[in-house]
């Protein structure tokens, strides 16, 4: 496969362009036109929508290479433009980039049309959809971005977007700060990625360093012929994947996303689901051959930090009681599959981007999906969060829990739905990769569990809210909500069923970004249906649990006493972080620095200008006024000088 | 015969009688009558030197500064009466405003 | 002709210092146009020597001690930045104050042209002794309730730094027969070696104090939060650029002194810069006055300046790594410029909150949103830029240091990166106590941010996000000069 390197006049290039610059350039004018119109404010979300469909329209140009059919012929193309010292600025149009621009423009064009409805009433939409629109170019400009500096732009960006929209209602002061704190958490991770960009610098100065995509995957494999370059690739690796840890919110940065639901729905489907947390997924895709030429440690940083949080999450979803934050646990634990689908490349080699990507995909499709229910549910319940005072919804809001239903079931990856096809996938590549490598044991057998506890906490969730009698009198007055909240819920339904007949088309599609042919492997039957056991174990459980009540939950936790306490509060990683590090160390370190600054060092500033003006005291004393005093003085001191001729010049 | 160093003594010694009257004056009228007699003590060694080395110049030195040192001490007074009609006196020991 | 332009680049705030002492209701008005017209023909100037380098004489006062001009890659866009800046905060400034702020902002106005644009020694003293004239005043008459303490601080403090720097300038000068023009920096081996260090310090404390850097900082919390919004822009955004462009254009320069350096100062330089950004930002995190705050980010990017000059020092007999010193040179002196833009639109948005709502204690503050949608707009794009955010000018500059330190640094950039997320977090959380959350409904009724503060600070946003995006003009500039910096032609 080749990569092309057009020029500016080319149309695909201009249509690459167009894709991120239009949502971006919308952001003003949504903003301006909303606050000096009424109208506008009215008219802000169609624009916003129209605006997003346009770029999926443009995505599906440039992707069908003009031909809006399903089968491009496969080219691919660069277009770059010096921005600073030796660093350029383009669009870089490969497989992989075209994908996640099609599926990121795809479901946040569903997303915006369904916040027309969630957000109708709000006095700020417009300000809403302006952010929207800015993240959604963004977002665009993320994936298509030839150079990863201008990717670490767009990254910034859209984790701007994220903190103005998880605090969009910023009178409230829990959101005011789980926006700070998303902010903060994420910039831990963005500053180990500048790290990561500074040794890939400085490993690739003496090549054509511009620190661009196309340079990098050739320059890359010629670089393991100098000294400790592996070292340096792999160095390189960790610290990039430590800032996809702080975006995708793996462990253990991933205390942000939880409390980030205190924003709009729309704002938890839109970046918590489907785009902003896969950035950090691309980002390791992006740059993957320094996993692959690097040592091999950086490998299983990656396969086991995923598969270790896919677990923790999917343990902390089954206790929590608010539906957004256990769908935002069921993401962080997702993540974590698509992370560890990654690490397996260490065995397997780049095939497995197409893996993680496909999961990636169709897991936006659905939690887009899951979100939008949870999302009408909310709005027609009056925002209440907790699943224990909703119920009997079956019968109140029939098309939105069918939808939940259909989300639910291609989550756990039941098939012939489309989750079953891709996380299956992945759970089998791992136990292939076990099989080629033994200390990938755990990694195998993590994900297994994942796939049991993630059957426990959906239908958890699912049946508390669907069946039974409705808990309180918000659940008794429900209803189906508008039309235009309706249909995205359709589409992604549909996208949901279907799309586990495209599997093989996407893996071949994917084969032409690290030039690779699909990866075949076969393993043993029972091994490949065992995820498939533990989801009808699981479904069993929940079953006996929360839909018949034939055993009960709350015995179940208290017998399991210590571990459920330590469980229900996350492990206590998040009163480390905010009451030990943020409140009990940062602030007194800081408290210490500032008596420091005011006392020592001004101190001694203020102290030299003590002693001259305690000298000038003493010395002042000398002027008493008196005449023959000086007078006196002014003798002795000819005296003294005389004395001192004759001594130095030797005689009369 | 008047010889040099008779001069040069004498001169010495009167303008140590100037000093100590400098020292020791508590009016002013004794600082200012000392001030001219350090003055005339120095005209005096300097005609001493002027006859002995034949440089006659040295002479119309000395005029120039007995005009000037006459001029210094009508100053001198002037400003003692001033004081005098302010109140203050002319003690020199009272006489320290331009102190710290 | 070229030489009519430069003449009238100092005739025309000479000339501007006088006009407002005649009127006393139009004063702010004939100013701002004024301070308008300047930047306008500034901006000409720009256009016409771009990527150029001239040195003019405009008078000579004997051999050595000429008024020489030099227009480089490195003054061209100070002065640029000196007419900006001055006409932001004009335009800034309420009207309600006497005429004679103006006079004396005009004075300030020329002496900052003399110093950056001199090529000549003893006028390059001249002018820098000059600079605190308007400012005492600046500060002294119209500061908060220290002003004296701080205005005789900073008057002394800068003062003794200026006297050591003019011995190393006599030194330098005597030695090369009373010749003082900037091209005897180069011969630099007329001076005997016991005089060298003395020469070095002089020229170390007089610039590493202006900065302001790390030991030496203490004059710069106290005078930026006592005096007057518009002197705080001037002095945050201009003062601190005539210690960092001393840095750049004498201090380090190969072809001149910077020779003379021995590579411990790179050292000393690094450990510097680094302890300037983390110190300043674990301080700034302890504050409750909201302008101390802003006070201490504007210390902490000035430590990115050090840095990048510390790490030049450090590495450049290595030729293999040319790229990567002309970035983090290049993302230095970008600094100068990215900080100059974006340090007024923080003490702007800080003057508003003081001026509506009476305090600038963050814990009186809350929720402000709700009554000031357009300040919280500005502040939040302020903050966010002063942070390094990227879409903005101030992310050019910190990354290329960030990156370009890697190689000398290697695990202490953690220490560096750190200060990094220190920074994120004291500028995030200043927003959300004064910003977000419920309103403190003792504020009771505030108004929004007026017309005249507001745009100015639009405008200033908007071109640091111009800037940012495409750094192009300016980074062009500071490239070449770091040609020159390494000890090419």
């Amino acid at each position: 496969m080749n990569i092309y390197q057009l020029n500016i006049w080319n149309q695909y290039v201009i249509a690459a362009f167009m894709i991120f610059v239009l949502p971006i350039v919308m952001f003003p004018i949504i903003l301006l036109i909303g606050k000096f119109s009424e109208f506008g404010k009215k008219i802000s979300g169609i624009l916003a929508t129209s605006g997003i469909f346009i770029s999926f329209i443009l995505s599906w140009y440039v992707y069908s290479k003009g031909t809006f059919s399903f089968d491009p012929s496969y080219y691919y193309f660069n277009y770059e433009f010096p921005w600073f010292a030796n660093i350029t600025w383009g669009v870089y149009v490969d497989p992989l980039s075209i994908t996640m621009a099609l599926m990121v423009s795809g479901v946040s064009f569903l997303i915006h049309m369904f916040a027309i409805g969630y957000m109708g009433k709000d006095p700020n939409k417009h300000i809403y959809f302006a952010e929207t629109s800015l993240f959604t170019g963004g977002m665009l400009g993320l994936v298509l971005s030839a150079n990863l500096v201008m990717l670490f732009l767009f990254w910034e960006l859209v984790g701007l977007c994220s903190y103005l929209l998880i605090g969009f209602w910023y009178f409230k002061p829990n959101a005011a700060s789980a926006a700070k704190k998303a902010f903060i958490v994420t910039r831990v991770g963005d500053v180990l990625l500048i790290l990561g960009l500074a040794v890939l610098y400085w490993a690739t100065i003496n090549t054509n360093n511009t620190l661009s995509i196309y340079n990098l995957d050739t320059q890359i494999p010629m670089l393991i012929n100098k000294m400790h370059s592996n070292f340096q690739l792999a160095l390189a690796g960790a610290l990039i994947l430590g800032g996809a840890i702080g975006k995708s919110s793996q462990f253990p940065l991933h205390v942000w996303i939880p409390d980030a639901m205190e924003g709009p729905t729309t704002v938890s489907a839109l970046i918590h689901a489907a785009t902003m947390v896969t950035a950090g997924i691309y980002l390791v895709a992006r740059v993957y051959p320094i996993y692959i030429y690097g040592q091999p440690w950086v490998g299983f940083l990656v396969l086991y930090i995923g598969a270790f949080t896919a677990f923790l999450a999917g343990t902390i979803g089954i206790v929590v009681n608010d539906i957004k934050r256990i769908l935002a646990y069921s993401t962080i634990s997702q993540l974590g599959y698509m992370l560890s689908a990654l690490g397996v490349g260490i065995v397997i080699g780049e095939s497995t981007v197409g893996y993680s990507l496909y999961h990636l995909v169709v897991h936006a499709f659905l939690k887009a999906l899951l979100f939008l229910s949870a999302g009408s549910i909310l709005f027609m319940l009056l925002d209440i969060r907790d699943i224990r005072k909703m119920g009997g919804l079956w019968k109140k809001m029939p098309i939105t829990i069918t939808a939940m239903f259909l989300g639910a079931l291609t989550l756990i990856g039941f098939p012939p739905l489309a989750g079953y096809f891709s996380k299956d996938a992945i759970i089998s590549l791992s136990y292939y990769g076990y099989m080629e490598n033994t200390s990938l044991f755990y990694a195998w057998f993590l994900l297994l569990i994942g796939t049991f506890l993630t059957t426990v906490y959906t239908f958890r969730m699912f049946f508390v809210v669907s069946l039974g009698k409705p808990k309180s009198y918000a659940a008794e007055n429900a209803k189906d909500p508008p039309w235009v909240m309706i249909v995205p819920l359709i589409i992604l339904s549909i996208l949901s069923i279907i799309y586990g007949v495209f599997q093989s088309d996407f893996y071949n599609f994917f084969n032409g970004v690290y030039n690779m042919s699909t990866f075949k492997f076969d393993i043993p039957w029972y091994i490949e249906w065992l995820p498939f056991i533990f989801v009808l174990l699981g479904l069993l459980i929940a079953y006996l649990y929360y839909a018949t009540y034939k055993l009960s939950a709350e015995n179940f936790a208290r017998k399991s006493g210590i571990i459920y306490k330590i469980v229900k509060n996350k492990y206590y990683l998040d009163f480390l972080f905010t009451n030990i590090i943020a409140e009990r160390f940062m602030l007194i370190l800081a408290k210490v620095f500032n008596l420091i600054d005011k006392y020592v060092i001004d101190g001694i500033v203020n102290g030299i200008g003590w002693i001259f003006k305690n000298l000038s005291d003493y010395f002042k004393k000398i002027q008493v006024g008196i005449v023959q005093y000086y007078a006196a003085i002014m003798l002795g001191g000819l005296i003294a000088i005389l004395i001192t001729v004759i001594i130095l010049i030797g005689g009369i | 015969m008047i010889q040099l160093w008779m001069d040069l003594f004498i001169s010495t010694l009167y303008f140590s009688i100037g000093i100590i009257g400098i020292l020791l004056a508590r009016g002013g009228i004794k600082l200012l009558m000392s001030v001219e007699i350090i003055v005339n003590a120095a005209n005096l060694n300097i005609l001493a030197w002027a006859i002995n080395i034949q440089d006659y110049n040295g002479i119309f030195f000395v005029l120039l500064s007995i005009s000037i040192a006459a001029a210094e001490s009508i100053i001198g007074f002037s400003i003692f009466v001033a004081l005098h009609r302010k109140g203050k006196g002319i003690d020199l020991t009272k006489l320290s405003d331009l102190r710290w | 002709m070229d030489d009519i332009l430069i003449y009238l680049i100092f005739a025309f705030p000479l000339l501007f210092t006088i006009i407002p002492l005649f009127t006393k209701k139009y004063a702010k008005l004939i100013s701002t146009v004024f301070s308008g017209l300047f930047l306008l023909f500034i901006l000409y100037i720009f256009i016409i020597k771009y990527d150029k380098t001239s040195i003019y004489t405009l008078f000579s006062l004997s051999n050595g001690i000429s008024f020489d001009v030099i227009i480089n890659y490195l003054t061209l866009p100070l002065l640029l930045l000196v007419a900006l800046v001055i006409f932001i905060a004009i335009s800034y400034q309420d009207k309600n104050i006497e005429n004679s702020y103006f006079s004396y902002v005009f004075l300030l106005e020329f002496s900052l042209i003399g110093v950056f644009l001199s090529y000549n020694l003893v006028f390059f003293y001249v002018f820098w002794e000059l600079v605190l004239i308007p400012a005492y005043f600046m500060l002294g008459r119209w500061g908060g309730p220290r002003k004296d303490y701080t205005s005789l601080k900073f008057l002394i403090y800068t003062h003794v730094g200026s006297v050591f720097m003019l011995i190393s300038i006599f030194i330098i000068g005597f030695y090369n027969n009373s010749n003082f023009s900037y091209s005897v920096l180069s011969n630099v081996k007329n001076i005997p070696s016991p005089l060298i260090p003395i020469v070095l310090l002089g020229f170390f404390l007089a610039f590493f104090i202006k900065l302001p850097s790390f030991p030496f900082h203490t004059w710069a919390p106290d005078v930026y939060v006592e005096s007057p919004t518009t002197s705080s822009m001037i002095f945050s955004g201009l003062l601190s650029k005539m210690g960092a462009f001393g840095i750049f254009g004498i201090f380090i320069n190969k072809n001149g002194i910077g020779s003379l350096l021995p590579t411990w100062v790179g050292v000393l330089l690094i450990i510097l810069g680094i302890t300037s950004i983390v110190y300043s930002a674990l301080v700034a995190l302890a504050q409750k006055d909201l302008k101390r705050l802003v006070a201490y980010a504007s210390i902490g990017h000035m430590g990115f300046i050090t840095l990048s000059a510390g790490v030049f020092l450090y590495i450049s007999p290595l030729s293999q790594y040319l790229n990567g010193i002309k970035l983090i040179l290049t993302g230095g002196m970008f600094m100068i410029f990215a900080h100059g833009i974006i340090i007024p639109i923080l003490f702007g948005s800080v003057g508003s909150v003081e001026r509506s709502t009476g305090t600038r204690s963050m814990n009186d503050l809350g929720g402000i949103t709700k009554m000031m949608p357009n300040l919280a707009f500005i502040m939040v794009g302020g903050f966010l830029a002063s942070l390094g955010l990227p879409g903005f000018a101030g992310f050019i500059s910190e990354f290329s240091v960030v990156i370009g330190s890697w190689i000398v640094l290697q695990y202490w950039s953690f220490i560096l990166i750190f200060g990094m997320v220190v920074v994120a977090s004291y500028h995030i959380w200043a927003l959300q106590k004064t910003l977000f959350g419920p309103y403190n409904n003792y504020l009771g009724k505030i108004s929004d941010m007026l017309l005249n503060e507001l745009w100015p600070m639009l405008l200033l946003l908007i071109i640091a996000f111009i800037i940012g995006i495409y750094p192009y003009p300016i980074y062009h500039l500071f490239y070449n000069y770091s040609n020159i910096l390494i000890g090419g032609a």
